[in-house]
Parts: structure tokens; sequence; C-alpha cells
């Protein structure tokens, strides 16, 4: 029964996962809305395996961040389900090695998380303010309207007076910049 | 900063590029390219050998060629598996052995084949330390390519993979240098094209475990 939910589960994600490689935003925001509970079982279950300490939002922050960046590796055929856990398995053996730790994590340990609801607000530790401060000038700018004022690529355009593909290029480089750095901003 | 409002920024993101083009893709552009401009440093500088017709005909010569290309392929292969997360390194090296056995029976007929008197002139060749020389010169450029390529995996072994996409830049430049080189034997193959891209596969495990980190 269990395992016939994980298994539905993963289909779902798939079948998102693949409207969203056919343009499908919304399946897309569905997706990863999806995900983000799942990987802080996922990680809070990893920590308690007994391997130290560090912030459950942090990595699953850049876990999103990482699957975003990566989703050209997932194979459309392929269960999804693994292909996340993997990615958030790196995230949180970086993360603890960045601590200073060695660490050696069972996969099979992550493949059997069922979702549960996360009452509280799901905030990092980190400062937006200072993660967005590795970031140039027009970079930060843009990345700052789109995820914390939630503008609209458009909107952040007609802002800044650029146009919508500079807004683009702008976000994109921005979140490949965030990811190199958040490996930085522990130390 | 909040999980939500990071994901606003992916979504939006995402908008742009819906589905990123395969490393497949990526990979292949970067074989093309690097054997473009490693064909163009050979023309320039070392030039096919002039005997090239007559050669193409003897098994030697033949199996050198095949070896090399059949190297590139299995690590595109291999390094291509390893650029996902879910794959484990030790299964997916196995397509290695493919050109290793290869060049390894190579090695094993000729030494049955001829005396042994000649198995020393055999392996040194003519000029082993151009050889081995060269094929680094030639692998330079494809090995920049292919580890650029494979940044957009997502490899657990970035070191492994880095020592993978070595393979692939030194197949690459050793199939160049292999129009140029009049040493055909299989003995000669082993020791100094071996080395040759055995370093190159070092400068990839060394670049690749600071540049395939993500």
């Amino acid at each position: 029964m269990e395992q016939q939910r994980v298994h539905e589960r993963d289909r779902t994600w798939a079948e998102w996962m693949r409207a969203a490689n056919a343009g499908d935003e919304i399946a897309y925001r569905r997706l990863l809305e999806a995900l983000a509970p799942f990987l802080g079982q996922v990680v809070r279950r990893g920590l308690r395996s007994g391997f130290g300490n560090c912030d459950v939002e942090d990595v699953v922050q850049e876990t999103l961040l990482a699957i975003h960046l990566k989703r050209q590796t997932w194979n459309e055929r392929e269960a999804i389900t693994p292909w996340v856990t993997a990615i958030a398995r790196h995230k949180l053996i970086d993360s603890l090695r960045r601590r200073g730790r060695h660490v050696e994590l069972p996969i099979d340990d992550f493949l059997e998380v069922l979702p549960a609801e996360i009452p509280t607000e799901r905030l990092s530790s980190r400062d937006a303010e200072r993660l967005l401060s590795v970031l140039s000038g027009r970079q930060r700018d843009v990345v700052r309207a789109i995820s914390i004022e939630g503008m609209s690529a458009r909107e952040a355009a007609d802002r800044f007076r650029i146009s919508e593909g500079a807004v683009r290029v702008a976000l994109h480089r921005g979140l490949s910049a965030l990811a190199v750095s958040c490996r930085d901003l522990d130390q | 900063m909040r999980t939500d409002e990071l994901i606003n920024t992916l979504v939006a993101d995402h908008a742009v590029q819906p589905r990123p083009k395969p490393i497949a893709h990526g990979l292949v552009m970067a074989i093309v390219g690097g054997l473009a401009i490693s064909l163009a440093l050979f023309s320039l500088t070392l030039g096919v050998r002039p005997d090239i017709v007559s050669a193409l005909g003897t098994w030697r010569y033949d199996l050198k060629l095949s070896v090399n290309l059949v190297l590139v392929i299995a690590a595109a292969w291999v390094a291509l598996r390893l650029s996902s997360p879910t794959t484990t390194p030790r299964s997916a090296m196995r397509a290695l052995l493919v050109p290793a056995l290869l060049l390894l029976a190579a090695v094993v007929y000729e030494l049955v084949t001829i005396p042994a008197s000649a198995w020393p002139s055999r392996a040194m060749g003519v000029n082993g330390v151009l050889c081995f020389a060269s094929i680094i010169f030639l692998s330079v450029l494809p090995l920049t390519a292919t580890i650029y390529a494979l940044r957009r995996g997502a490899p657990t072994s970035p070191a492994m993979t880095g020592a993978v996409g070595g393979l692939l830049a030194g197949g690459l430049g050793a199939t160049v240098f292999a129009m140029h080189c009049t040493n055909d034997s299989p003995l000669f193959v082993a020791i100094w094209y071996a080395l040759a891209i055995g370093l190159v596969s070092m400068f990839g495990v060394v670049v690749g475990k600071h540049a395939l980190r993500w």
C-alpha cells in the first residue's frame, strides 16, 4: 500500500516534469512545490541517520536550485524520485562536508520517504540579501525583483528598462552564480 | 530566503528554456569542434604521413586507428552515463574495457607473431617522445571542450568524470596523431599512446575535480 503510494506519487511527478519540459509552467511550479516538503523529509531523515547537523531548509533550497539547473540530466523514461533523491543526497553530503565531516549516506534510506504536511513556514537560515550580495548589480536587481517581489520577467524588464531577453539572461546567470556561491557561504 | 520565493524564481527561469538541450548534444559538439581544431593544428604542424594510402591497408595501422576511435566512443558513452546523479560509477566504467581488451588482444597477437628479438625495436619505435608530446598537444583543446560540455551534467564523482573526459580527449588527440605517426606496432601504441592518453586523463581529473563540481 505504502509502496503503491510511492509509485503513484512518482508517476505524478514524472508527468509534471514531462509537461514542464514541454513548456507547461504551471506543472513545473506544482512539481517544485510538491518537492519542497518531500526534500525536507529526505534531508531530515538523512540527518537523523546520525550524521552531523545543518539547516534543513538550506539544503532543500540548494537541492531545488540544483534540480532546476541540472534538469537536463533526468531521463524522461525513468522514475523521477531516485533522481531527485540522488541530487538531495549529493547536496546534503556536500553541505555536511563543508562542515568538515566525511560522510557516506546509504541511498536506499531515501527512497521510501512519504511526504507529510510541514506546518512551519519554509525559510532558510540564509538571509536573502546576504545571498544576493554575491551577485553583480544587474543580476542582483533582476533576481531580487523576480524572487522576492514576485515580478514577471516583463515587469522586471519595464522597471529596469532593459529587454525581456536581457532579464532572462541576467536571471539565469544569477541563478548559476547562486548555486556556486552557496558552497562558499557557510565557510 | 523563503523557499516559495526561490520557487518563483526557478519557475520564471524555466519559462526561458523549458527543455534544456541534453548533455549528449553538447558533448557531440565538443567532440566535433575539438576534432576540427586538432585537425587544423595537426595539418599546420605535423601533417599526414607520406605513405598513408598504403598504410591504410595494413592491419596494424587500421588497428591503431580503431583502438583510438573505439576509446573515443566508449569514453563518450561512459562520460554521459557518469553525468547522471543516479549512476553508480563502477558499472558505468565497464564500457572502457572494450578498447582496452582490443589493444590487449593486438599486443598478444604481435608478441606471438614476431620474434622476441624484434620486440624492443617495435616497442620503442622511431620517436616515442615526439608521439607522447604530440598527443598531449593535440588533446588540450578537445579536453577543454569536453570538460566544458560535461559541466552541464550532475556527476556524483567529478574526479572520475574528469578522468573519463580526459580519456575521450586523449583518444581524439591520438586519433589525429595516428595519421602522422609511422609506428604502427601494437606494442608501440600500448606504451607511448597509452602513456600520453593516461596523462591527459590525469589532467582531466585535476580539472574535473573543480570544474565538474556542482
